[in-house]
């Protein structure tokens, strides 16, 4: 078992309070994503975990033992970082072994660790390359591959694919899952990127100036989000929020409606809106229509590829009401 | 129409090239580096003294007496030693306060200006500076604070060993400043991940300075170190005001006996000798390029490591 639970763990530099209160379980082998926005508070959280920020207050418990105050590497905890965070004087055969020497393992089974991790990664022909002799990608398997060796129950991941370019990000994200499919292991994965968000995890947990908006499965999140600021912010394009007179008639602060809960209709019905066309994206496998609709605002379509429409017509809007998102004032979901 | 001629060529490729710009550079450069050095040479082939003024063209043989000069052979034995402790002294220092002021702590600015300070006074206040201290009468500070503890009076300058340690010490507090500053700046470009990437594989402080920080800088390290042996080996002022190279001549450098030989007193038969101090200052010169093309190999080292 190696589960992570936090309780009430705070953290301020000097006066500012970056993380108020927070309370967060990860259950054993879960691959748990912390997403949000840039400056909410992710690194923070994640460099308590790791311990390499000492939290205001506020309890940390591994596998039920208490790691508030435990040293980096006495928490079986490792981490890759956004940079990689390579040794850059060392072959990547040095950098995994590192820590291994530094925890005296003996030299046998320092090779065989080395090797099994060479080969999951495919490191193998790459061992005795400085880090500056690989790429971006193969940068990033080597942290892996320091962070794998260790045996650790938690991997620690801060946006490590955000200085990849999109094809590789795509590759590695794959790896990623399949890594943890292969190994079981506790993974904690921050990103502000929602996508990568949205295909690791088994458990989501968005962010909002150091809050948590809204935890659990990513689907869940994303077909009920708790509050505003999650409906908007899964999901691309984003979901369509207005609070004009369409919210107020459905009894709501705000009216949300995801872009693909929306069609574009022929003819005029009794449930149909109307709306200027602004803008035509044409995807291939599918068209984003921008428009202006009455009543509602900006509000953006997703349709099939071959609909007919073009910019400054006006159009007949069909929204599916019944997978509509209300919110209150404050922001929260209001369930029918 | 274009003119073919090579000449032509040559002066448009030469008037429209980099040279037009590097003239009024190359050209302070002559005047105030070449000319000097260029006199130099000349001067330690002659047998100029400050008295006389004419010169007459003795070859190598103000060269050939350096070798056979008791005090020249001295005072080159003394700077050995002295630039070995001095160097290494003010980095194992520096570097150590660059360690300590790298972390977050309250008034770490007030420290590094402090600290710096002692490298931006002259070599020749910090001579004095440090004499005063050094009096051996009870009026010298430092005797005066030990002798409530019935220590001394020290023979700071006047006993030989004490008086060569004393001149290293001086320096070291001198140069520190330097190396320390150097360091730390070094320091400052460390990626922070890479060091807590060492943190959670395990390192300890000590074992992150010797396997990560130290490997890191060694580019760094090299040319502190070439740094302040070349402005340390060069020294004179400092012994000039704190010792005046004695007693008798324990604590003269080359740079000093340079000093004392070219002009000083010239009633003295062996002083006032023009020609070979600018022998020895050949000397100095050519240990200082050496130096100076270890340190430029360091350059290429460095870009060579990332
Ligand atoms: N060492 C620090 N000192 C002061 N403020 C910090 C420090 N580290 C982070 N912060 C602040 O905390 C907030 C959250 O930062 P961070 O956790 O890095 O956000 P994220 O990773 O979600 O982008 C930011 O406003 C940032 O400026
Ligand atoms: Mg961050």
């Amino acid at each position: 078992m190696s589960d992570l639970k936090i309780t009430g763990l705070t953290k301020s530099f000097d006066k500012l309070e970056v993380i108020p209160p927070l309370d967060l379980y990860v259950p054993d082998g879960s691959f748990t994503v912390l997403v949000g926005p840039s400056g909410c508070g992710k690194s923070t959280l994640l460099r308590m975990i790791a311990g390499l920020e000492v939290p205001s207050s506020g309890r940390l418990e591994l596998s039920g033992k208490d790691i508030t105050q435990a040293e980096p590497a006495d928490r079986e905890i490792a981490m890759v970082f956004q940079s990689y965070a390579l040794y850059p004087h060392m072959s990547v055969e040095r950098n995994i072994e590192f820590g291994l020497k530094l925890a005296r393992v003996d030299i046998e089974e320092r090779k065989r660790r080395i090797s099994e991790a060479a080969r999951m990664l495919q490191l193998e022909q790459l061992l005795e390359r400085k880090p500056a002799a690989l790429s971006g990608g193969q940068r990033q398997r080597v942290a892996i591959g320091r962070a794998i060796v260790r045996d650790p129950k938690v991997f620690l991941f801060d946006e490590p694919l955000s200085n990849l370019d999109a094809a590789l990000r795509a590759k590695m994200r794959v790896e990623l899952a399949e890594l943890h499919a292969r190994l079981g292991t506790t993974m904690i994965y921050v990103t502000h990127d929602q996508t990568e968000a949205m295909t690791l995890a088994d458990q989501i947990v968005i962010m909002n100036k150091g809050k948590i908006e809204q935890m659990g499965s990513p689907i869940e999140a994303y077909d009920r989000p708790a509050t505003r600021f999650v409906a908007e912010f899964l999901g691309a394009p984003r979901m369509n929020v207005s609070e004009q007179e369409k919210a107020k008639s459905s009894g709501a602060f705000a009216l949300g409606l995801r872009p693909e809960d929306i069609g574009i209709v022929q003819n005029q019905t009794q449930n149909s809106w109307q709306g200027r066309v602004r803008l035509v994206e044409r995807l291939g496998a599918e068209t984003i229509i921008y428009t202006d609709t009455d009543g509602f605002g900006d509000l953006v379509v997703r349709a099939k590829s071959d609909v007919q429409v073009s910019p400054n017509d006006v159009v007949h809007i069909l929204p599916d009401l019944s997978k509509a998102h209300r919110f209150g004032e404050d922001g929260n979901r209001i369930d029918p | 129409m274009k003119n073919a001629s090579p000449v032509r060529g040559f002066i448009s490729s030469f008037v429209n090239g980099p040279w037009p710009w590097l003239i009024p550079a190359l050209g302070v450069l002559l005047l105030f580096r070449g000319y000097p050095l260029g006199n130099q040479f000349w001067l330690a082939m002659t047998d100029m003294k400050i008295a006389s003024g004419d010169a007459s063209f003795v070859g190598f043989e103000n060269f050939s007496f350096l070798f056979s000069d008791p005090n020249y052979l001295t005072a080159l034995g003394f700077t050995i030693l002295f630039t070995s402790f001095s160097v290494f002294g003010s980095f194992v220092l520096g570097f150590g306060l660059a360690l300590m002021l790298n972390r977050q702590m309250t008034g770490r600015v007030i420290y590094r200006m402090g600290i710096l300070t002692t490298w931006a006074i002259s070599s020749l206040i910090v001579g004095y500076i440090w004499r005063l201290m050094l009096n051996e009468s009870s009026a010298g500070v430092l005797n005066g604070l030990l002798e409530p503890f019935g220590i001394g009076p020290v023979p700071w300058l006047s006993d030989p060993n004490m008086a060569q340690v004393s001149v290293i010490v001086a320096d070291i507090w001198r140069s520190t400043g330097f190396t320390m500053i150097f360091m730390l700046g070094g320091l400052q470009t460390l990626p922070n991940e890479v060091l807590e990437a060492a943190k959670m594989d395990g390192a300890k402080g000590w074992q992150t300075l010797l396997y990560i920080v130290m490997p890191l800088l060694k580019p760094l390290i090299a040319v502190a170190l070439i740094f302040s042996t070349i402005a340390t080996f060069n020294v004179y002022e400092l012994v000039l005001a704190l010792s005046s190279g004695g007693p008798g001549n324990a604590t003269s450098t080359v740079g000093f006996e340079m000093y004392r030989t070219a002009f000083g007193d010239s009633m003295n038969a062996g002083l006032g000798l023009i020609g070979r101090g600018a022998a020895m200052g050949v000397s100095m010169f050519l240990v200082t390029l050496m130096f100076a093309l270890i340190y430029i190999r360091a350059g290429v080292f460095a870009r060579d490591l990332d």
